[in-house]
């Protein structure tokens, strides 16, 4: 399977350039300054994990650098090219692909014609060539099908292709988000609390799933998560967000006996208790959320 | 239609109550709605036109059928209790008091004229409502409550029979009730049968059908609905799907056919249908793939049309005198063009604003060509005459069932590069925008470019069915080019489902073509759109064919 696809199986090895290199990040909206002096390396072929109280400004951090919304300050370099200041749809044809908290998909179409609109910087047939018809168009439509249902076999909901995405179970809902955002071959996947809303199973075949689209496809994988088990299991680098700023950065071990960390979620001591691990929220019917 | 509306707005008053107070609350808005019918001068315009001659009107059948709808009301909220003269019953009640309101509108106005501030409650409609009765006795005043409580027992009846009769008596209903109303259509159609003298002197009136073939078409209309019944039932879906693709071959082949044996008038109402579909269909790509709010789709119209004025006419204002098949691309190019200039600055902003900004839009090239500073060239308020008809092999496309084609064709070839497009890169990135724009762009959609250029090309599509519009008018005055058009062609796109192809049809024959067939329409045509576009969004907010929805079959492809 995905024969289309390169297959530089990256070692698991801490030492190589950083693919992304965020600088100075800040993003203040009007007065309220919700991100301060990020900075972030993430290395080529990492899982890297962002983790955080809630409100500590991880998913501004997200769509700062997805040009979801533009930053006050600091600079981005995606593999050494400066991303920050550019269109969204620019930042995304650079390799950036995302998915996120609540998940957003395209409700009235089908998973696969979901998985199609992902290819969309992949294809290159013209306006003209399609109302013709030309052989190229119709190779390309052919070629295009073949590697959705490619990727929807990938993320294991192959049988889903033709169910519309408002009627699927919340599980493959998300495993839909990722496959649309893989199949435009980003070389960066940066993914908003993937396992919320999972149980235990789930978030076991989460992190196989991870680990896959790092080994097999070999794209880099940035993740805000709040399921620790998922973050341990997952990721080689972690990042600890605290009050719109970076708190520490180090390997799982390191993090997880970091005092500062510990303090973080649970609050000081004599302040009041705050569970560590924060149950993002619970399903939700997509309807609920598009509306 | 007027059903329609009726029972919606029962829908939203239902509430949980006793059965009584929930009957005699829907009897009387089935009779607040026929006191509006009588005032807003409905009735009376609706009274000349028999559906039945010399038995039933137009406007006795509306009241009817608000009576027959208050009592299938009442009836299908008393089910679930064991009796059924219950029902009955409360048919019969709401249509009693609905029937009451209406002699209480009759004995005001014998007491009272309301003629000043109402001026549709003339002498007239004391007439017509007293159905032949001498006016203000006691007959007239006590027979539209017994009419009432007779009909609203049928509809409460109706509510408790089989939904296989149900249908069946609709079916037949509804047969009787389209022969009725395009009586002239039909006795054209006959007229141009060769060597079939006059049937239709038997079957059709002077204003309607005649009282026997009337019964004939209802009965022959419930057996066929409930042979069809038959039929659907005992086979399986595959072949249930062949024969709903069959009706849509026939109406397809009536489609190609109509002008041709009918006459001149008939085919002019099709001319226009197929014009608007045009329209429609150039407004689907906006509206309906990308999600655009256009309210100013008329100046493309307009710079269609104006350009094969000028490029076209033997008067004086124009600047060449080429045949029309040069003029249509020029016409098609510049109305892009005009797309394209005015999109750049438009489709920057989202949603309303995008709906204000193209009303301005619209409005700004009606005042342009009716302008003095461009009268030398436009012609003002004049307008442009002395169009030429386009020729083909030398023929001159004069008569409206020529154009009809012509519009038709024009309309086919729209159709199909929109169907084309819808399933290539370009349509499916002007979905996923109308879903979720700012998940397109993260998905490397660039979306002023790409609704730019559905802008684009639904105004050269405007701007093919202008060009067509000069061509078979002969003239264009700025009176032509209201904000109207643009709104008769989103209501189209409502009517008959957004994004569907074939719901641009189905819309423009019922909001284009039957209010032309139906003249007594012509003053109320507008609260009639209000009236259906309501209905529409309670009933069937998905349009009367909607784009299909996609399932695992289709998925296979």
């Amino acid at each position: 399977m995905l024969d289309a696809l390169p297959k530089n199986l990256l070692p698991k090895s801490p030492a190589r350039a950083p693919l992304l290199e965020v600088r100075g990040l800040k993003k203040a909206f009007g007065g309220m300054i919700a991100i301060q002096n990020v900075d972030l390396s993430i290395a080529e072929g990492s899982v890297h994990a962002i983790i955080g109280p809630n409100g500590a400004g991880k998913t501004t951090a997200f769509n700062c650098i997805t040009a979801f919304v533009p930053p006050t300050a600091g600079t981005i370099f995606l593999g050494g090219a400066r991303i920050d200041g550019l269109p969204a749809h620019v930042v995304a044809r650079h390799g950036v692909a995302r998915t996120y908290q609540n998940v957003r998909l395209f409700p009235n179409m089908t998973a696969l014609e979901n998985v199609l609109v992902g290819q969309h910087r992949r294809l290159h047939t013209t306006f003209w060539e399609a109302i013709i018809g030309s052989g190229r168009f119709r190779r390309e439509e052919a070629e295009a099908r073949e590697r959705a249902r490619e990727y929807l076999a990938f993320v294991g909901i192959a049988q889903r292709a033709g169910d519309l995405a408002r009627n699927m179970p919340y599980g493959d809902q998300r495993r839909l988000e990722i496959a649309r955002a893989l199949v435009a071959g980003p070389r960066i996947l940066m993914l908003d609390e993937p396992a919320a809303g999972m149980n235990p199973a789930e978030g076991r075949a989460l992190v196989e799933l991870i680990e896959r689209i790092r080994a097999e496809l070999g794209v880099t994988v940035v993740l805000i998560e709040h399921h620790m088990r998922v973050v341990m299991a997952v990721a080689e680098r972690i990042t600890v967000f605290n009050r719109g700023a970076v708190l520490t950065e180090g390997p799982p071990a390191e993090i997880q006996s970091d005092e500062r960390v510990i303090e973080a979620y649970l609050g000081r001591r004599s302040g009041h208790v705050a569970t560590p691990v924060v149950e993002s929220e619970p399903h939700r019917p997509m309807e609920a959320r598009i509306a | 239609m007027s059903f329609n509306a009726v029972t919606s707005s029962f829908k939203v008053a239902r509430r949980r109550k006793s059965p009584l107070a929930e009957t005699l609350q829907i009897g009387a808005l089935a009779g607040l709605a026929a006191i509006g019918f009588a005032l807003i001068g409905a009735y009376v315009a609706m009274d000349k036109r028999h559906v039945v001659e010399d038995t039933l009107t137009l406007s006795q059948i509306a009241y009817a059928l608000m009576a027959i709808a208050a009592g299938f009301v009442a009836g299908r909220d008393t089910q679930g209790r064991p009796s059924g003269s219950r029902i009955v019953l409360h048919g019969a009640l709401t249509g009693l008091v609905a029937g009451l309101c209406v002699s209480a509108l009759m004995l005001l106005m014998a007491s009272v004229s309301l003629r000043s501030t109402l001026v549709a409650a003339s002498p007239m409609l004391t007439k017509a409502l007293s159905l032949g009765a001498p006016i203000g006795s006691l007959q007239a005043l006590a027979q539209v409550p017994i009419l009432g409580a007779l009909l609203g027992m049928i509809g409460g009846v109706f509510a408790a029979m089989p939904s296989r009769y149900r249908r069946a008596l609709t079916c037949g209903f509804a047969i009787v009730l389209i022969a009725g109303l395009f009586r002239d259509v039909f006795v054209s159609v006959l007229d141009n049968v060769p060597d079939f003298n006059g049937p239709e002197a038997e079957v059709f009136g002077s204003g309607g059908l005649n009282r026997v073939p009337a019964l004939v078409l209802l009965v022959a209309g419930g057996i066929f609905a409930l042979l069809r019944d038959r039929w659907n039932a005992g086979h399986n879906p595959a072949r249930r799907a062949r024969s709903s693709k069959a009706g849509l071959v026939l109406l397809l082949v009536g489609v190609l056919i109509l002008p041709l044996v009918t006459n001149d008038f008939v085919a002019q109402v099709a001319m226009l249908v197929a014009l608007y579909m045009l329209m429609g269909m150039g407004l689907n790509i906006e509206l309906g793939l990308a999600g655009l709010v256009d309210l100013g789709f008329v100046a493309f119209f307009a710079v269609g049309a104006y350009t094969v004025a000028l490029m076209c006419s033997s008067g004086p204002l124009a600047l060449v005198d080429v045949s029309f098949w040069v003029a249509l691309p020029v016409a098609v190019v510049l109305a892009a063009g005009a797309g394209m200039l005015f999109g750049l600055p438009v489709l920057r902003v989202r949603g309303d604003y995008l709906a204000m900004a193209t009303l301005g839009l619209g409005e700004i090239i009606r005042v342009l060509v009716l302008s003095d500073a461009l009268a030398p060239y436009l012609g003002g308020s004049q307008g442009i005459i002395e169009i030429d008809h386009p020729r083909i092999f030398g023929v001159s496309l004069q008569s409206p069932a020529a154009l009809y084609y012509l519009a038709l064709a024009l309309a086919g070839v729209v159709a199909f590069i929109s169907w084309r497009l819808q399933h290539a890169r370009i349509g499916r990135a002007w979905l996923a925008m109308r879903e979720d724009e700012d998940v397109a762009q993260a998905l490397g959609i660039d979306p002023v470019a790409s609704k730019l250029l559905a802008y684009t090309i639904g105004a050269a599509f405007a701007g093919a069915a202008g060009a067509v519009f000069a061509a078979l008018v002969g003239s264009v005055y700025p009176h032509s080019f209201q904000l109207l058009v643009s709104i008769n062609v989103l209501a189209i796109l409502v009517i008959g489902g957004l994004g569907s192809l074939p719901g641009v049809l189905v819309g423009a024959i019922v909001l284009i073509g039957l209010p032309e067939l139906l003249r007594e329409f012509g003053e109320f045509r507008y609260l009639f759109y209000g009236i259906a576009l309501v209905a529409m969004m309670h009933m069937r907010a998905e349009g009367l064919w909607p784009a299909t929805t996609r399932t695992k079959e289709n998925a296979r492809a």
